[in-house]
């Protein structure tokens, strides 16, 4: 190669340089102003983003319910991000993790949204043992503030009780007194005075704690009751020993707590071994929502005695048409019931940040205790002792309907519990931690 | 709860059910650890395979088509890991085989989540497994009978194999000493293969007579997998009666477990385990050198 053809090769190389320096600046300076790799990049010269982690069990068992909750809450928070954000457009921006069910998990991801990640608000718990562990981890961070969305636990409201955790999910208290109520003032056991009940539930903290609040307040309306109990592990995939056992026993009914992906095994082996030809069946843990009825809605029994917090058409208000129609329009599928309090949570938590003016805890804490809101749920609200969200709960015996669901509550006998109506007093909560 | 002949009647058949499911699944899980000398922790994983691909196949085509292409993909899918993975490690330590099949376990859940979501999925409905009989006042399902069924006809089948066939008698002598097999011109490179992927089919049958019952799950494969080796350290590893018998035991215990003590139900299954690790810690029916 001569000397000129050198010099032409280093010029060619020098101008390549340059253009490709200049187009890699051009991108940065593109995609910082519209933010396409990532909203924070934007926002981190202009309004830092609130931060927010979910931990949910969004495979495995307690998916059934887990996923239509964290959808609702990405619906709630892309609704709110788009009317402009909050605290002067500051919008939500979130890291999901999946704890698969399991309380190392749950530990280990809500340990490092707070501690690494630093998130302002933890969505984590969902399931009474998971909630257990998260609340743990938010006392030992000591920082940012915790919605616990299963954790029905009422240890976790009491004994266990942290001010920065809040609970949008029903406590077992409230829904044991439900249940005991709608079981013999208007359900299955209206018109049988010594009724043989059989309890069947997962062996775990949410299961336990239930039924330690359900049997003395079934006994008061019904002293003379006979309740049988089994108990079998989470998740279990084959309960045809627990079928013989409650077809032996020949009880009025069958109360249950199976809950998630337990509820479609339970019957479609109850339905293979023709249980119902022999008892009834009274499910709680909201089974009638969508989520569960389009999976088997043909496999409950006509009749079945259940408690949700809405359906497609309960209470059938133009704001659940909305909500309705916005969760089909981004995930293209309907919205389970248990969507619905995560949702309305986020709308809550939205309207406490901007009454607080701020995320800090210190400020924000006050701002939810006193949080009040209307939804296509009624009025939902926080109460301030233990920080639980309160709406309440449908219960009513589901009729046959057509698909895809094949069930739906029988609106002519539908029964609506406030939770206010079955919970502890402020003096009894305060006894049970052991003050005055 | 009052104890009757009837209830009796229910726990030993509710028992016997779940104890042949067991024995279906330990017995691919012994006979890959007797033969191979791999504990293979992906065998759930294969189990859970078989079950969600059941969901797919019956939901395009019918149940009984799922019962034979199922059960053989799962066959091929094992021979492929065999010949890629599991060869390359025979020689190494335990603790290393250990390491890979239990990384093939969180291979296999994700893929599971890739292919098939994370929603628990069921089966559609099965017309033929619908309905029972009555013996002794007890409700028998026709699922049930089927479970117990196949169950049988595959134990029956594998100790044929075993121990009426030429194939069956080299795979004895393979495990007894590979080195001298091998010098007598037996292939043990393809035999190995073979025999895990009759390993993976019985997993593979396991998972599609399951399928009607219990419905894909991510995650089942683990507590399928825990229980399978209770059942086998029970009954002795690499022992195909030992599998028998560790099932039925660990079926039976469960289910009467439930009626006496229901506070405690979840312990029986490893209790029992516990016991014969003190005792026995060989198995039942297993030896020593195992």
């Amino acid at each position: 190669m001569g000397k000129t053809e050198r010099r032409n090769v280093k010029m060619g190389k020098r101008k390549a340089s340059v253009l490709i320096t200049s187009f890699v600046v051009a991108t940065f300076f593109v995609i910082a102003c519209t933010g396409w790799v990532s909203p924070s990049l934007v926002w981190a010269a202009d309004k830092p983003p609130i931060k927010v982690g979910i931990v949910f069990p969004i495979s495995g068992v307690m998916s059934t319910i887990a996923l239509p909750a964290y959808k609702a809450h990405v619906l709630a928070m892309s609704e709110i991000n788009e009317k402009g954000g909050l605290l002067g457009g500051r919008k939500f921006e979130w890291i999901v993790r999946d704890s698969m069910g399991k309380p190392e998990n749950e530990t280990r991801y809500c340990r490092e949204m707070l501690v690494s990640e630093k998130v302002d608000i933890l969505h984590a718990g969902f399931g009474s043992s998971l909630g257990l562990a998260a609340s743990a981890v938010v006392k030992e961070a000591g920082r940012g503030l915790a919605f616990l969305e299963g954790g029905k636990t009422s240890k976790l409201r009491n004994e266990k009780f942290d001010k920065r955790v809040f609970y949008c999910e029903q406590q077992d208290v409230s829904e044991a007194l439900g249940m005991a109520k709608a079981l013999c003032e208007v359900g299955p056991l209206k018109d049988i005075k010594n009724p043989k009940i059989y309890f069947l539930s997962w062996d775990y903290e949410y299961g336990r704690s239930l039924f330690r609040w359900f049997v003395p307040a079934l006994k008061k309306y019904r002293p003379g009751a006979q309740i049988l109990e089994s108990w079998t592990k989470v998740g279990e995939t084959d309960y045809s020993p627990y079928l013989s056992m409650i077809a032996s026993a020949k009880p009025d009914v069958v109360v249950t707590t199976i809950w998630g992906g337990g509820i479609p095994t339970f019957l479609k082996q109850a339905d293979i071994y023709g249980l119902w030809d022999i008892t009834k069946l009274f499910a709680s843990t909201e089974v009638a929502g969508v989520e569960y009825l389009g999976e088997v809605g043909e496999l409950f029994p006509v009749g079945t005695w259940v408690n949700v917090m809405e359906q497609p058409d309960v209470p059938g208000n133009a704001e659940q048409k909305k909500y309705w129609a916005n969760y089909r329009k981004m995930f293209n599928g309907d919205p389970g019931a248990f969507g619905a309090r995560n949702y309305v949570a986020t709308y809550l938590l939205a309207k406490a940040i901007e009454d607080a003016g701020t995320l800090d805890p210190e400020k924000l804490i006050p701002a939810l205790e006193n949080a009040q809101i209307n939804s296509f749920l009624g009025k939902v609200w926080m109460r301030k002792i233990n920080h639980q969200m309160q709406t309440g709960m449908y219960w009513g015996p589901l009729l046959k309907a057509a698909p895809p669901y094949y069930r739906t509550l029988d609106k002519a006998n539908l029964y609506w519990l406030p939770d206010s109506d079955v919970t502890f007093s402020d003096e009894e909560i305060m006894a049970i931690r052991g003050k005055k | 709860m009052e104890l009757n002949f009837t209830l009796i009647l229910a726990q030993v058949v509710a028992g016997l059910t779940r104890g042949m499911l067991y024995y279906l699944l330990a017995s691919g899980l012994t006979l890959i650890f007797g033969v191979l000398g791999i504990i293979n922790f992906a065998h759930g994983t294969f189990y859970m395979f078989a079950v969600f691909l059941a969901i797919s196949v019956t939901g395009l085509t019918n149940y009984w088509v799922a019962l034979v292409i199922v059960p053989l993909v799962l066959a091929f899918a094992g021979g492929l890991c065999e010949v890629v993975l599991l060869r390359r490690i025979y020689k190494a330590e335990h603790l290393l085989q250990l390491l890979l099949t239990f990384a093939l376990v969180f291979v296999g859940s994700d893929l599971v989540k890739i292919l098939w979501g994370s929603y628990p999925l069921s089966l559609p409905r099965v017309d033929f497994l619908r309905g029972g009989m009555f013996l002794g006042g007890v409700r028998i399902s026709t699922m049930y009978i089927f479970m117990v069924a196949v169950s049988a006809g595959c134990g029956l089948a594998l100790w044929l194999m075993l121990y009426k066939t030429k194939w069956g008698t080299i795979i004895r002598a393979c495990t007894i000493d590979k080195e001298m097999a091998e010098a007598l011109g037996i292939n043990v490179r393809i035999l190995f293969t073979i025999v895990f992927m009759i390993g993976s089919w019985l997993a593979g049958i396991g998972g599609v007579v399951a399928a009607p019952l219990v419905g894909g799950v991510v995650g089942m494969d683990m507590d399928i997998i825990v229980l399978c080796f209770a059942v086998v350290v029970v009954g002795g590893m690499g022992s195909l009666r030992g599998a028998l018998l560790g099932a039925l035991i660990i079926g039976l215990v469960e289910s009467f477990g439930l009626l006496i003590l229901p506070q405690y139900a979840i312990a029986f299954a490893f209790g029992v385990m516990a016991m014969v690790l003190i005792f026995r810690p060989w198995g039942l029916l297993g030896t020593p050198s195992n």
